[in-house]
């Protein structure tokens, strides 16, 4: 058999293994034909055989996460001490962080207190002096008010002083002229009065001078006489 | 029942979810360790084996790309891992040796005498008299179903080195199988 033959009844035989061919004829060659039926004895054993159960073991052991939960990082109990020197250095430094509404303040050794002692009285002066105006402004305005309640409380008394006496007035020339008015009645009366006593006087006389008659009441001398005591009458 | 793709249970496992790694496991475990009891021809030392290839397969999971089948990623890494069980067991042992013949230890192993009392104890122990490369070749070739292509890739050899190894391994084995069929 020549190289060229051998070498097709192995790729043959190849061919036949993997399944790309259906059947291999060796022939008479007692090679193949051997390998054949080994191989058709193994598949045979094979396709009779069972697989054997696992065992019980730890499936999970093969597992080991590489990904350890955040917990168990390992740069956590360096980050912890980090953190407490750091916290511990903010207290040793008297370490302030102060939130304004114009942003973050931070202050050391307590220099923030200071600033803030320094900003609370320029705080405080700045509003009592804003208090004091205001107060100056309102203490104005009331002494205007006052002022201007003052003038009309007084124009109101003026007014109602000159009134009064005014009426006072009235009422006194009122009476004065009541009273002149009746000492005037009382002189006229009293003139009347007179007036008829002279005139009954010179009546009289006439009568009596014409009857011879003296002396009726009254002396020839006597004629100028007065009423008696007219001004204690009054 | 829809059933996660191998793909699938490899990128969960990666993110550190194990109840799909212990699917993909159970999902291969049964194939692996029947072919680590093949190979090694001891239950302990099958599970052992098994075991370990699982270990390194997790090991390398970020490694996988998905390029090829994860069952032949899987089985590649099983080839590598026992042909160390056997360099570990007989460091001065060539793998293209006969191994020696341990009776006394099959007889001493209950569990070996159950696995020897199935159907397929006659090719099992006609394969122990071969050398591991051989063996290997037998395994892929008429286990796994690969064909010479595949061998040669897996074990990263040439196709005429497979072919070379699986007839000699025929050749023995035709008359172990011929003696025990006699038997």
């Amino acid at each position: 058999m020549s190289d060229k033959e051998k070498l097709q009844q192995e790729q043959a035989f190849a061919d036949w293994l993997d399944g790309k061919s259906d059947d291999y004829q060796a022939d008479d060659n007692t090679q193949w034909q051997t390998r054949k039926s080994a191989a058709q004895a193994i598949e045979h054993h094979v396709a009779m055989s069972e697989e054997v159960p696992v065992p019980a073991w730890d499936r999970a052991g093969s597992f080991t996460s590489d990904k350890t939960p955040f917990w168990q990082w390992q740069g956590l109990p360096i980050l912890s001490m980090a953190c407490s020197v750091f916290a511990i250095a903010l207290v040793l430094f008297k370490v302030e962080l102060v939130i304004q509404d114009n942003g973050l303040l931070l202050s050391f050794s307590g220099g923030n207190a200071q600033l803030q002692d320094e900003k609370f009285a320029k705080l405080v002066d700045a509003k009592l002096h804003s208090f004091a105006q205001e107060q100056q402004v309102v203490l104005a305005n009331y002494a205007a008010d006052i002022k201007v309640k003052q003038q009309d409380n007084n124009l109101q008394l003026a007014s109602y002083i000159m009134g009064a006496s005014r009426q006072e007035r009235k009422e006194d020339i009122s009476d004065f002229i009541q009273y002149i008015n009746a000492q005037r009645k009382d002189e006229l009366l009293e003139q009347k009065i007179k007036y008829q006593a002279l005139e009954e006087a010179i009546k009289y006389r006439k009568t009596y001078q014409q009857g011879n008659v003296k002396g009726f009441g009254l002396q020839q001398d006597e004629v100028s006489s007065t009423p008696v005591n007219w001004t204690t009458e009054e | 029942m829809f059933e996660r793709s191998d793909e699938t249970l490899v990128k969960q496992a990666l993110k550190g979810k194990k109840s799909a790694w212990i699917t993909l496991v159970k999902r291969y475990e049964k194939n692996l360790y029947n072919y680590t009891l093949r190979m090694v021809s001891n239950p302990e030392d099958a599970l052992d084996l098994m075991q370990d290839v699982f270990m390194a397969v997790f090991r390398n999971l970020a490694s996988f790309r998905g390029d090829s089948p994860f069952k032949g990623w899987l089985f590649k890494i099983a080839h590598y891992r026992c042909i160390e069980f056997y360099r570990r067991k007989k460091p001065t042992q060539s793998l293209d040796d006969v191994p020696e013949q341990e009776e006394q230890a099959s007889d001493a192993c209950p569990e070996l005498h159950l696995f020897s009392g199935q159907q397929a104890n006659i090719l099992n122990i006609a394969m122990q008299t071969l050398p591991v490369n051989q063996k290997l070749v037998v395994e892929l070739k008429f286990f796994q179903h690969c064909t010479f292509d595949d061998i040669a890739q897996q074990l990263g050899v040439s196709v005429n080195t497979v072919k070379s190894r699986l007839y000699s391994a025929l050749d023995k084995l035709k008359c172990h199988l011929e003696i025990e069929d006699v038997r």
